[in-house]
């Protein structure tokens, strides 16, 4: 019976592996993952990049022979930028904004969710784009609470409305790990959320003793910086043991 | 009517940037500290692991994890077993803060360029470089609306800014 459990357990914890393949761009072939944070988002044959007030667009087609092809104006406060199946999820300091690139690599205004505080970044699936919005500087903090996990409906790219809205302490970077949503919420710790009803991530565990400013969710490891430096940590029994810091 | 529109632009005006003028005369208060770098880290190259001092940015390829020495380059990592990573080298790419790969070429910003790298654990090679891409500037943090520590010559140059506490700020960028 025990044994069981601990199978049960174990399956629990492993079930999901199929759907670490949500993280990033992956889907290119031969491609890295980075966190949520980045500037950069590798998709097919093009490398996008957003600074503070631009999306450029290089094309790698010939990767080691990389061609500048494009520069458009996006606003300003431009932070991250997240890509999945040619779309391109970008977070700013007033809101998230929606591309969509074709096979040429050339990007599209869709649509932006404006928030008007402080925002950090974004991560997306087919139906579902979370993002976590942080107090910063600027007056519109006070006009009402800025830390927040809002999750949107972006399955129509043109109109994405938010659905669940949930106070946070202080929220950094996302990801995708093993079916679940974890959420960095700095030196207070890392929260996991389910998602089994995708549109209300639940709260399931909130470890305290892990702070996280951003991750990369891998098959099996979970890579977490934070201020003191980069630790990895691993799935087991259900639980996230530390498999390694990072010196 | 008039009058609404008057409370209205008020309302704007309190909340605009137009109303703001930074503060230089608070103790401390978030903002971006320039990161120097003196002349012997100035060249792209190859050179022995080190350990992290200051994390930036993480990107896993395959079986090796990269990490971001913010504003200097990239610790490279054999992680194919998680539990024991292994520090391999440390590639200098002054100001470095982002990275990408695809087919084995890394991707990586180097102040206002980005550069395309083949590296391997006895060379570093700029397959190509494409000038002025990145929108990284020397002078002052690329954010808007920040405090920023006001650069100070012959300190060296100024390869990254880096988001911290800063003291007594006397540079701001609207």
């Amino acid at each position: 019976m025990r044994k069981l459990l601990l199978l049960l357990l174990v399956s629990f914890c492993w079930s999901c592996t199929d759907e670490s393949g949500d993280v990033g761009f992956i889907d290119g072939g031969g491609v890295g993952v980075g966190g949520s944070t980045a500037r950069f988002a590798i998709n097919g044959e093009f490398l996008y990049i957003v600074s503070n007030t631009d999306l450029k667009v290089i094309n790698i087609s010939s990767v080691a022979d990389p061609q500048y092809q494009s520069s458009t104006p996006i606003g300003s406060g431009i932070e991250t930028i997240f890509g999945f199946k040619g779309n391109l999820f970008i977070g700013g300091q007033s809101g998230m904004k929606i591309y969509t690139v074709d096979a040429l690599g050339r990007p599209t205004y869709r649509s932006e969710f404006v928030h008007r505080t402080a925002c950090d970044p974004v991560i997306a699936n087919d139906q579902y784009a979370y993002v976590t919005t942080r107090s910063g500087e600027g007056c519109n903090n006070t006009l009402f609470e800025a830390n927040r996990l809002v999750t949107l409906d972006v399955s129509n790219l043109d109109n994405p409305f938010d659905v669940d809205q949930q106070q946070m302490i202080n929220p950094r970077g996302l990801a995708f790990f093993k079916g679940d949503l974890f959420v960095a919420e700095g030196a207070s710790g890392l929260k996991q959320f389910s998602l089994e009803d995708p549109a209300h991530p639940v709260l399931i565990h909130f470890h305290t003793d892990i702070a996280a400013n951003d991750m990369i969710a891998l098959e099996n490891t979970m890579i977490i910086t934070r201020d003191d430096g980069i630790y990895q940590f691993g799935c087991v029994d259900e639980d996230l043991e530390l498999f390694s810091p990072i010196q | 009517m008039r009058y609404t529109l008057l409370l209205l632009s008020m309302l704007v005006l309190a909340c605009g940037p137009d109303d703001f003028h930074p503060d230089f005369n608070q103790e401390s208060t978030m903002g971006f500290r320039p990161i120097y770098a003196d002349s012997s880290e100035l060249n792209i190259g190859l050179e022995s692991a080190r350990n992290i001092v200051s994390a930036g940015k993480i990107y896993s390829y395959g079986n090796l994890l990269l990490v971001n020495e913010v504003g200097k380059g990239l610790h490279v990592y054999d992680n194919t077993d998680p539990r024991k990573p292994v520090n391999k080298f440390f590639v200098t790419i002054p100001g470095n803060h982002d990275m990408a790969m695809k087919d084995g070429v890394l991707y990586a910003d180097n102040y206002d360029d980005l550069l395309a790298l083949q590296v391997s654990s006895d060379t570093v090679i700029i397959l190509k470089r494409l000038e002025d891409v990145i929108g990284f500037t020397a002078e002052f943090p690329s954010q808007n609306n920040v405090y920023f520590e006001c650069v100070e010559e012959g300190k060296g140059i100024v390869v990254g800014w880096e988001q911290t506490m800063i003291e007594k700020p006397k540079c701001y960028k609207p």
